[in-house]
């Protein structure tokens, strides 16, 4: 908001927890929206039967998680990233998602370690009793390991991002998920929108009733208050859904039915990976 | 292609005594939620084959209730209930009959929401055929035809939640429709939906009678009583059981009964120089001067 001529004095105030509850609500609700909107751009990964995809994607898993060489691991990223982008995902969308959180987490985790590696020291610091050196090797530890889980969670995201979330449900029984977490995971998936908009609802109603700043005080009271009524919402939404089910038939057995094909070009796509996942692996031998 | 898992197929239980002359019986029927609050008190009602009836009530008269207790899903407290001549509590008590009830008896809530609870519609229309145990072309088919008949095939790979208002309810009817239902119980069907959507529900429950089912609607919107009711009974809210019954013109023209049911209110209106107490009816004929 900006400021008035009326009150030239005011400073402008950091919005409130009502405010920023909204407004991440409405956000978690709109990135969803639009990451199902990739899901239905027409691009390569998308066309492939989203069982392929689960195949590849746990080999490709496998291969970054075995893989000990840095060039490899940068290579199987940067294929990450070229499959994004022939998938049609925005480039800033795809990378941003990953770098911004994945090496500042994976090198927090990993600062304790950066210390104990022997090597060649490059840096070192003497604080009285305590001697810390960061070696080359511990570098190139350190630098595997972001690299690792920044194409780890790349894979992840690719594979979500091109699938809509129902196929990849389904898809999930080709690695034998039972069915009854597969049921489960899509039922959270389907009610946690109506929970977040029930949300949205209760901090809309009480920013619509609020004049002037809550103390602190007020405000955790109402947050307590809060989860209390959202608790009993979803407990009544969930026995009202299991009646719901229970009138069409639902006995404590879930049945699926899936309509998936898979085409030439798809086994064709499994092959190719596995190959070339295989030979990454076996470079990867030879340069350790 | 994927298998399609489903149970061993199960046998058409036969839950239906062909000699029973209605489709439910209820005889001094009462529910009461945890033994306190009274629901439905000594409910005589019975449904005959191939009738529409609205049940019009305030909020409050048991409506909803009524429709779960007629789907096995709640146990009255006392009396008895008879679906298609067996006693529901007996059905209810084994799976097989209660699965074939179910079947039989397709209810579609209030909250469109709660119904469609899968990924995308066309699962949620296949869950309820999964359950029954058919066949993968027996499954296949009848999704086709429920979403054809709801006219909602366009929608069958969109998830619920990105649809409007009209398009859950529809959805939400051919989730029971594909399981072949004899009788559609729907719980407010037009209930927080705009005009237009409204009136093309109507138009989709009368079509329901030309399918050769027995429905049964609660409402409190009086303006579609006409347009799909064979028989109306109305429930009282303080009563919480039928107080009148009849067909649509006889209920909808009684001033006084519906006042009284809370269906519509009276209050006082300048009209030019008139000082009028009026019911919020259409029509001259209810002006009381």
């Amino acid at each position: 908001m900006e400021r008035t001529g009326f009150l030239p004095w005011r400073r402008k105030r950091k919005p409130d927890f009502v405010a920023r509850t909204i407004a991440g609500v409405a956000e978690a609700i709109e990135r969803s929206v639009y990451t199902e909107e990739y899901a239905r751009t027409d691009g390569f990964l998308q066309r492939v039967d989203p069982r392929a995809k689960v195949v590849v994607f746990i080999c490709a898993v496998l291969a970054v998680g075995l893989s000990r060489s840095l060039p490899v691991l940068l290579a199987l990223y940067v294929a990450t990233v070229l499959m994004a982008l022939t998938s049609r995902l925005p480039l800033g969308f795809f990378v941003k998602r990953v770098l911004l959180g994945v090496p500042l987490f994976a090198g927090i985790v990993f600062i304790p370690a950066l210390f104990l590696i022997h090597g060649k020291p490059l840096v070192q610091a003497d604080l009285g009793v305590l001697h810390l050196a960061i070696s080359d090797n511990g570098l190139i530890s350190l630098a595997i390991f972001v690299t690792r889980v920044s194409a780890s969670v790349s894979l992840a995201i690719l594979l979500v991002v091109t699938t809509q979330w129902a196929d990849l449900l389904k898809a999930l029984r080709v690695i034998r998920v039972p069915s009854v977490f597969i049921v489960v995971l899509g039922m959270t998936y389907r009610y946690i929108f109506l929970l977040l908009q029930t949300v949205e609802n209760l901090f809309l109603a009480r920013s619509s009733r609020t004049v002037g700043r809550p103390t602190d005080a007020e405000q955790r009271r109402w947050i307590g208050s809060s989860m209390g009524t959202l608790m009993g919402k979803s407990f009544k939404t969930s026995n009202d859904v299991y009646q719901a089910m229970v009138a069409r038939g639902f006995t404590g057995d879930v049945y699926t039915i899936s309509d998936f094909k898979m085409r030439d070009e798809d086994w064709l796509f499994v092959s190719l990976s596995v190959v070339l996942l295989a030979l990454a692996l076996i470079f990867d031998l030879g340069l350790r | 292609m994927m298998a399609t898992t489903v149970p061993a197929e199960a046998g058409e239980t036969n839950i239906t005594n062909e000699d029973a002359e209605h489709v439910f019986q209820l005889d001094a029927v009462s529910f009461s939620y945890h033994g306190r609050h009274e629901a439905l008190i000594d409910v005589d009602l019975t449904i005959e084959r191939g009738e529409q009836l609205v049940i019009l009530g305030a909020n409050g008269s048991g409506k909803s209730t009524l429709l779960k207790m007629l789907d096995g899903l709640y146990r009255p407290t006392s009396g008895t209930i008879r679906a298609f001549g067996q006693d529901i509590t007996d059905v209810a008590d084994d799976p097989v009959r209660a699965r074939e009830l179910h079947r039989r008896v397709g209810l579609v809530f209030q909250d469109a929401d709660v119904q469609l609870f899968s990924p995308t519609v066309y699962d949620d229309v296949a869950f309820g055929p999964l359950q029954m145990g058919w066949d993968k072309e027996r499954v296949t088919r009848e999704v086709a035809r429920a979403l054809e008949q709801m006219n909602v095939t366009h929608l069958s790979d969109r998830a619920p939640y990105e649809l409007s208002g009209g398009e859950k309810k529809r959805v939400a009817i051919a989730t029971v429709l594909s399981m072949e239902p004899d009788v559609i119980l729907l719980d407010e069907p037009t209930a927080s939906l705009d005009p237009r959507s409204s009136a093309v529900l109507v138009d989709v429950i009368a079509g329901l009678r030309d399918l050769g089912k027995t429905v049964v609607v609660t409402t409190h919107q009086l303006e579609i009583v006409p347009l799909i009711a064979t028989r109306v009974v109305v429930f009282g809210d303080q009563e919480r059981r039928p107080v009148a019954s009849g067909n649509a013109t006889e209920i909808l023209s009684n001033a006084e009964l519906l006042i009284r049911t809370n269906l519509v209110h009276e209050h006082l209106h300048f009209h030019a120089d008139a000082n009028l107490m009026h019911s919020h009816l259409h029509g001259p004929e209810h002006h009381e001067g």
